[in-house]
């Protein structure tokens, strides 16, 4: 085994396993993230994946990995891993955002206790939900009926108090209002993009106050992780030849604030991705 | 400005005697405070302004604006009100030295949330309103936040008019300043005359007069009520001052802000100065002094020179004799050392400092850096002392620290907590200019309390040598530095990289910042535009913005927050691109365009009053500004956004901050 070249290990780990999670551990202190004068979340993701998996391919060890089942392959970056102490979690808040690209309620549940295992935390103070795209069966236009079926599994994290807080992202006011109306525990929060933060729609505005929504704000662009972009990542590192198998499942967003202060003090991002045999279906809920 | 007591103030002589114990007294507190609260830990952030006001009579039918000295009255009236209030009362009104002065601050501190930098621009408005509506508008009485009067201390600038030579004025002696301008709490004329006595001789301010192509060269006044003292102090080609008046009787804009513990407030004073020249020259908004254009844009060395209350010997203008110490700057200055041990090898300019209390300190359990910064205030003599407030209990007044470390007004301010109090270790910033609209003050302390969170979260470094500092604090005060002062700024202020990022091999040729030292310091710096610090270099700095948005792009924040937040740091930006002007360039604008300008440097009373209508009328928001704040507009509210504002009155019933 030593004397197999550690990108050869990669290479070889990568094409065995059809489902891969990848989490950059707490980026907050990655400064060439801060260099440029404007990024956004889409660039971000990239290059903490990027480099990620550079560092893991170039470095491969055993320990950085999570076999749990035979073919599901975890990679965390441990240099940069920040567990939460006991003592430390009721001063600090964690925020999470899931970007779901697929209309698969399970993902939910998954990214959750994917977090919660990769930080070592119990519950999760907020967790919002940015919706897929739609998919060429689904019909031109979003419907509140498209939302439900992957709203129900954050409702189910809050029943069971993994999750306090659970909103939603990019909703206008008709489809927040019509979740609203729908949904058996209610968003408390719906994400608007920054560039219209100053002109949000009257009508959206008072819906959220006489419901006591929060209108939050995000820069984050429409496809957060672009399939040819994932597999682009993959190519970089693995080496792989059938890197356009792979497509991306879900991208998390964990942010950790010191509560009253103000103070970030840990980032990061959880990506799962899956392989399938070019002849194989997708597997679509 | 500091403590207030009622009481009978001392005269110069009997304080003088007092000078030995209070200094014993004010250590042995600061001493019992610190053994108290060294380990005092986990204070959340609490912040809040102050902005000083200045009462102005418009008098139309003359065309004439006066400082209206009827402070005492109004001051009377708000805190009346303020005692009366059934609830808690939102805002929170002072005594300034001059007596057409006031400052206003929030009524509870802000707090930790994002949707508190949504509140300061609300609540500036609140207190202006409040202000405004005692004052009488048939009269032409009206409030503005100017930094420093166009026509202070030229002839008849007061309403009412009073009496004004060296004789009437028995505080300050002053030609120009009456002492009946001087706030009637006796803390004040005594403050002045004990600085003057102190001194040996009146304060003497001279600055450069801006040199038009009518001013007169050498450009040299002559003064009716003039003695041999003030002709021979009053240089040429300089606006002569003569009190303390012209520089207390400025107003600014200054923050306090709460530090988890001791040594986050250590972190956070080492890390804002250097920042202090860059908002300086930021917020420039004094060019203008005793109806002169100057050839400098900010209030800083003329209230440095105010309450200069050094002796020669002390000055080094004779070897001493009956002083302790040569001291090279005055009591009003940027500071000289900073207090955290990475940023020890910064400092580098000689530290006067009182050797026995130094060590009175260190024996007492203070680390070297915090005990040399100690022992440099107290080089200071008390200049204010109430016979009553003489003998005090070391273990639960502080009065006789205060003293002193209230009358050091530097650039910053390390506070530690008032004795008996729920109050934690704070930070104060004290440079900024204070604008004439709510907006734009509400801009900068959200811009340096936002600068804050983001020093804490991503672990900033902005030091530099402290004598480097000093430099800076100079050129910020010239004429349009905004534009054209280059200023010493370190070219990287990210951390050392202790983690891999792209590239995954060690580096070994990578240096950390504790590698640097001596002669390689030199590359950690560079003089930068207060454009590229603000807004950074193509290919180098990235800009203090662009870290900013970083942080915001991260954290939960509120649409109405955001967009007002985003409208703040515009205005910087646009204030440091010069794509707006700041107030002195506008100013200075103004009076250049007056039709009646003469090209001779001189603000009549006439361009005075017509600056002040329009400052006023900017102020309203019954004239926009273009060239001052663009089409810029915020979406500021007087609470928090009402869920968070619910849950917090759920989870805090107490609420001890601003809601």
């Amino acid at each position: 085994m030593s004397a197999v070249p550690v990108e050869e290990i990669a290479r070889l780990m990568l094409s065995s396993t059809n489902n891969l999670t990848l989490h950059t551990g707490n980026i907050i202190n990655w400064n060439h993230l801060k260099r440029k004068t404007s990024q956004n979340a889409g660039e971000e993701v990239l290059e903490c994946l990027s480099a990620t998996l550079n560092v893991w391919s170039s470095t491969v060890d055993p320990s950085w990995m999570n076999e749990e089942s035979n073919n599901a392959l975890v990679i965390t970056n441990p240099n940069q891993m920040e567990r939460i102490s006991e003592d430390e979690r009721s001063k600090l808040k964690v925020s999470v955002k899931i970007f779901l690209l697929k209309w698969d309620p399970d993902l939910v549940v998954e990214a959750v206790d994917q977090v919660c295992s990769e930080l070592d935390i119990g519950v999760v103070d907020s967790v919002l939900l940015a919706l897929p795209p739609l998919e060429a069966e689904m019909g031109e236009e979003l419907t509140v009926n498209h939302i439900l079926p992957i709203w129900e599994p954050m409702e189910r994290l809050y029943d069971v108090e993994r999750v306090s807080a659970i909103g939603t992202s990019d909703l206008d006011k008709e489809m927040l209002e019509q979740t609203h109306g729908m949904a058996r525990v209610k968003p408390t929060i719906n994400q608007v993009n920054v560039v219209s933060c100053c002109v949000i729609p009257p009508d959206l505005t008072a819906f959220a106050k006489e419901n006591d929504i929060q209108l939050l704000t995000h820069s984050d662009p429409r496809d957060v992780l672009p399939t040819p972009t994932f597999q682009d990542i993959l190519r970089g590192s693995s080496h792989d030849d059938h890197v356009d198998e792979w497509q991306p499942f879900w991208v998390l967003r964990y942010t950790v604030m010191v509560k009253c202060r103000g103070v970030i003090k840990a980032k990061g991002y959880i990506v799962n991705g899956r392989r399938h045999a070019t002849d194989m279906p997708l597997s679509v809920a | 400005m500091g403590l207030l007591s009622l009481g009978s103030p001392l005269s110069w002589e009997e304080t003088k005697k007092w000078a030995d114990h209070v200094r014993k007294h004010g250590i042995q507190q600061l001493i019992n405070i610190y053994r108290r609260l060294k380990d005092r830990h986990g204070d959340v952030l609490k912040w809040g302004d102050e902005v000083e006001y200045m009462l102005v009579v418009l008098d139309e039918n003359n065309r004439t604006a006066r400082l209206s000295l009827k402070g005492n009255q109004v001051l009377e009236q708000l805190e009346k009100r303020e005692r009366e209030s059934p609830n808690d009362p939102p805002t929170t009104w002072r005594p300034e030295y001059a007596s057409y002065m006031i400052e206003g601050t929030p009524g509870k501190p802000y707090g930790g949330l994002m949707g508190h930098f949504n509140m300061v621009e609300s609540n500036m408005r609140l207190r202006r309103e409040e202000l405004l509506s005692l004052l009488d508008r048939e009269l032409g009485e009206t409030a503005i936040s100017f930094t420093v009067f166009p026509r202070l201390g030229s002839p008849a600038f007061t309403d009412p008019q009073v009496e004004c030579n060296p004789t009437v004025n028995t505080a300050s002696r002053s030609l120009f300043f009456p002492d009946a301008a001087i706030n009637h709490h006796p803390r004040f004329r005594t403050l002045t005359r004990n600085i003057r006595e102190r001194r040996g001789e009146k304060v003497c301010i001279n600055i450069p007069v801006f040199q038009d192509k009518n001013t007169p060269k050498p450009f040299r006044e002559t003064f009716s009520n003039g003695d041999e003292e003030s002709r021979k102090a009053a240089k040429d080609d300089h606006i002569y001052m003569d009190c303390m008046g012209f520089g207390m009787g400025c107003s600014c804009l200054q923050m306090t802000f709460q530090a988890c513990n001791i040594d986050e407030a250590r972190h956070l004073y080492d890390q804002l100065a250097p920042l202090c020249p860059i908002f300086l020259a930021l917020s420039a908004a004094a060019p203008v002094y005793r109806g002169y254009l100057a050839d400098v844009d900010c209030r800083w060395n003329i209230i440095a020179g105010s309450v200069d209350c050094r002796t020669r010997e002390e000055r080094g203008l004779e070897p001493l004799k009956d002083d302790k110490f040569v001291i090279p700057k005055s009591r009003y200055d940027s500071i000289d050392c900073y207090l955290t041990p990475e940023a020890q090898k910064y400092n580098d300019i000689d530290l006067v400092l009182d050797q026995d209390i130094c060590q009175q300190l260190e024996d007492a359990g203070i680390d070297r850096l915090l005990a040399r910064h100690f022992a440099h205030l107290f080089i200071r003599d008390p200049i204010s002392l109430f016979s009553e407030k003489i003998h005090l209990n070391d273990d639960e007044e502080s009065d006789h620290f205060e003293n002193i470390q209230s009358t050091n007004w530097q650039s910053m301010r390390f506070k530690p907590p008032p004795p008996n109090s729920p109050i934690g270790w704070r930070v104060e910033f004290r440079p900024t200019e204070v604008q004439l609209t709510d907006f734009e003050n509400a801009a900068y302390v959200v811009f340096i309390v936002l600068l804050t969170r983001v020093i804490l979260s991503y672990n900033l470094n902005f030091l530099i040598p402290i004598s480097k500092v000093d430099e800076n604090m100079q050129e910020a005060q010239k004429r349009d530095a905004v534009r054209q002062g280059l200023f010493w700024f370190r070219k990287e202020v990210l951390p050392p990289n202790e983690c891999c990022e792209e590239d995954p091999k060690p580096k070994p040729a990578a240096k950390s910042y504790s590698q640097y030292n001596g002669s390689c310091q030199q590359e950690e710096y560079t003089k930068m535009s207060i454009n590229e610090i603000i807004n950074g270099q193509a290919g180098g700095f990235q800009g203090l913005v662009s870290l900013m948005n970083s942080y915001l792009e991260t954290v939960e924040i509120d649409v109405d927050t955001r967009c007002s937040v985003q409208q703040y740091l515009r205005l910087i930006q646009k204030r440091a691109s010069g794509e707006l002007m700041t107030t002195a360039r506008w100013i200075r604008a103004f009076v250049q365009n007056h039709p009646k300008y003469k090209y001779d440097s001189v603000v009549s009373d006439e361009i005075a009053y017509d600056l002040t209508k329009v400052s006023d009328e900017i102020t309203k928001g019954i004239r926009s500004c273009p060239e001052l704040f663009g089409m810029l507009n915020s979406r500021t509210k007087v609470s928090l956004p009402p869920v968070v504002h619910k849950k917090l009155r759920k989870e805090n019933p107490d609420h001890d901050i601003l809601t």
